[in-house]
């Protein structure tokens, strides 16, 4: 429920600008459009739950709103909402730096064995530098590798925290992690519900 | 026999493939901080805000005429920057613009960073100066290219920096007396000819040889030392001396910076910085903080030949001078962020020290612990390197179109017409 209601909130948003200037048509077009980004990015997690890993619905709910926040914060102010300019580049590296975050910790301290997937993350790290530096791309389509290894890296920061008989240094290195990583997704959270409530507004004012 | 020969080469061969992975991992720190420095100038010089850049490049450009008029340097700043920058004009061989200053202040930029990284390096080793000198690159980029005040390019804090970074090589790691102190000394006279804010690193150093001073450390050195120190002053202001009275605005221009220095400077109640000002310190302060635990797990075990306690000495030094930046910079009455710029080395040392006790910590841990550890630490650096550097990319990218030469040379000679006239 609460990632329907996250989606269907956002992709409102999405559609605002189109239908405030009388394009109906061209707010579903948009909504149609964003939806299947969205279903394409979301698409992992699911195929995660069938391949049998733990807590995908967190994972889903976290990327529909890392995929959706850049959309609804920026779109509904009339900015671009992919990652198609400079500032809007800087704009999404912060929205996903908690999935990178973690999902760099997650292939970094896997086993060397799965060297397909962890040249796949470089791969996709290096894509994201170039985008950043002005290569076309999108940051949220590349960051998808990094989503598929967030469970391991929650999994080794939580053992890292939660472990008796951790080393203190060990326990405090995984406590900064959490901090920057919850500090990125803070930032995120307000970036969407701001652009929620600058989407909504002219609804409540007219009613 | 045969088995030690093969043990003999695994090893070279070894160590070989640490050099190789060292030198490319050197190449790519190197590489990485050139790109960043250049990234920052771009977006700081084609900043469509033309104010304390073109002000001082006049200054300069006026300043090594044969008559200059007397009222030709800015009022409230030292000649320093001037006489330091002012050269270039009559060498170039191109029209004169704002551009002709371009080289000079990479120049210095890029020598203040090599200071800085040797300092790290001796401090802490070659990880510590890797990670803590790109964090001095991105951070120092940031502040000067995200200035609300005024446009980032050619400010003096861009040029002050390496004789404090000079000054600081000087107290910290030259062990000789004279030496150590002359170079000390000739840095803290030419930065403080440079920009008034060296006050801090200056009043640091003073706090810190007091502070060894009273901890009863070598006190007649420590006195032979400072006396270098006054000498490598001297040293620094006699040719500045010189040319402002061959010039003949020695007098006026000293009595210029006692009556208007003061307007900048300020006593205020303190409060807390907004996140976007401490954000380019994001990546230092993260290492300053883990840092921080390291040397309190390393202290609570009582090993007696624990390097720990040969560097107390230097981490009291990093730790006033930091301070002393934070309160130059909160006393300026203007809230500019470049003054933050001056920050910035202090952190990355701190930074530095916290990337060498992390490491010793780390060793005493065991393989899976340790590993985990490490990866931690790697990703949340390169996501806070990545994350600070994005910006400074995206507004060079922005300003990068905007730069046009010939515009530059134009606009140079309708600032000169205008500070001429005014006279």
């Amino acid at each position: 429920m609460v990632v329907l209601t996250v989606e269907l909130l956002s992709l409102l948003v999405v559609a605002m600008p189109a239908v405030a200037y009388g394009n109906a048509g061209g707010g579903a077009v948009r909504i149609a459009v964003e939806a299947l980004v969205v279903a394409m990015i979301a698409a992992m997690p699911i195929i995660a739950r069938r391949k049998g890993r733990r807590s995908p619905t967190v994972f889903c709910a976290a990327l529909l709103f890392a995929a959706l926040t850049p959309l609804a914060g920026d779109h509904a102010r009339g900015w671009p909402a992919r990652t198609s300019d400079a500032f809007s580049a800087a704009r999404d590296l912060n929205v996903l730096m908690p999935a990178l975050l973690v999902g760099g910790v997650g292939v970094l301290a896997s086993r060397t064995r799965r060297f397909v997937r962890r040249a796949i993350v470089f791969v996709a790290a290096a894509c994201m530098i170039a985008t950043v530096a002005g290569a076309p791309g999108d940051l949220r389509v590349l960051a998808i590798p990094f989503w598929w290894h967030v469970p391991a890296g929650v999994r080794v920061i939580g053992r890292m925290v939660a472990r008796p008989r951790v080393p203190a240094l060990s326990r405090a290195i995984a406590a900064c992690a959490i901090v920057v990583a919850v500090g990125y997704g803070w930032t995120a959270l307000k970036h969407w519900m701001s652009g929620v409530g600058i989407a909504i507004a002219p609804l409540l004012a007219d009613g | 026999m045969r088995h030690a020969d093969h043990f003999a080469d695994a090893t070279t061969a070894e160590r070989g493939r640490r050099r190789g992975r060292a030198a490319m991992a050197s190449l790519a720190i190197v590489a990485s901080a050139l790109g960043i420095h250049t990234a920052g100038r771009v977006a700081a010089f084609g900043s469509p805000h033309v104010v304390d850049s073109m002000t001082y490049a006049v200054a300069a450009y006026r300043l090594w005429q044969a008559d200059p008029a007397p009222a030709v340097l800015v009022s409230d700043k030292p000649p320093g920057q001037a006489i330091l920058t002012g050269w270039a004009f009559p060498a170039w061989p191109a029209e004169a613009s704002r551009a002709t200053l371009a080289p000079i202040e990479t120049a210095f930029m890029l020598a203040a960073y090599a200071i800085f990284a040797a300092i790290a390096l001796r401090v802490g080793g070659g990880a510590a100066a890797a990670v803590a000198t790109l964090g001095l690159v991105i951070a120092v980029n940031s502040y000067n290219a995200f200035d609300s005040t005024t446009d980032g390019f050619n400010l003096a804090e861009n040029y002050v920096s390496l004789p404090i970074l000079l000054a600081v090589f000087g107290h910290v790691c030259v062990r000789s007396v004279g030496v150590g102190g002359v170079l000390t000394g000739a840095g803290l006279g030419l930065a403080l000819a440079v920009k008034q804010t060296a006050l801090a690193v200056t009043a640091a150093i003073l706090l810190h040889s007091l502070y060894e001073l009273l901890s009863g450390k070598a006190v007649r050195s420590r006195a032979v030392r400072l006396e270098w120190t006054l000498l490598g002053v001297g040293l620094s202001w006699l040719p500045i001396a010189a040319f402002m009275q061959a010039q003949g605005l020695l007098g006026r221009q000293i009595r210029d910076l006692f009556e208007h220095s003061a307007a900048h400077v300020a006593v205020r109640a303190p409060e807390l910085p907004g996140a976007a000002l401490v954000a380019p310190l994001f990546p230092l302060l993260l290492w300053m903080v883990i840092g921080g635990a390291a040397r309190v797990t390393l202290g609570q075990r009582s090993d007696p030949s624990d390097v720990n306690r040969t560097g107390r000495s230097t981490v009291v030094f990093a730790a006033v001078w930091f301070t002393c930046e934070l309160a130059m910079a909160s006393l300026m009455t203007k809230p500019a962020e470049h003054y933050a710029q001056l920050v910035v080395p202090p952190a990355a040392l701190l930074a530095a020290m916290g990337v060498s006790a992390t490491a010793r910590a780390l060793a005493s841990l065991n393989f899976h612990a340790r590993k985990h550890a490490v990866v931690c630490l790697a990703a949340m650096t390169a996501g806070l390197f990545v994350s600070t550097t994005a910006p400074i990319i995206s507004l060079a990218r922005r300003n990068a179109p905007t730069i046009d030469l010939e515009r530059e040379h134009a606009r140079f000679e309708i600032a000169l017409q205008r500070a001429e006239a005014v006279e």
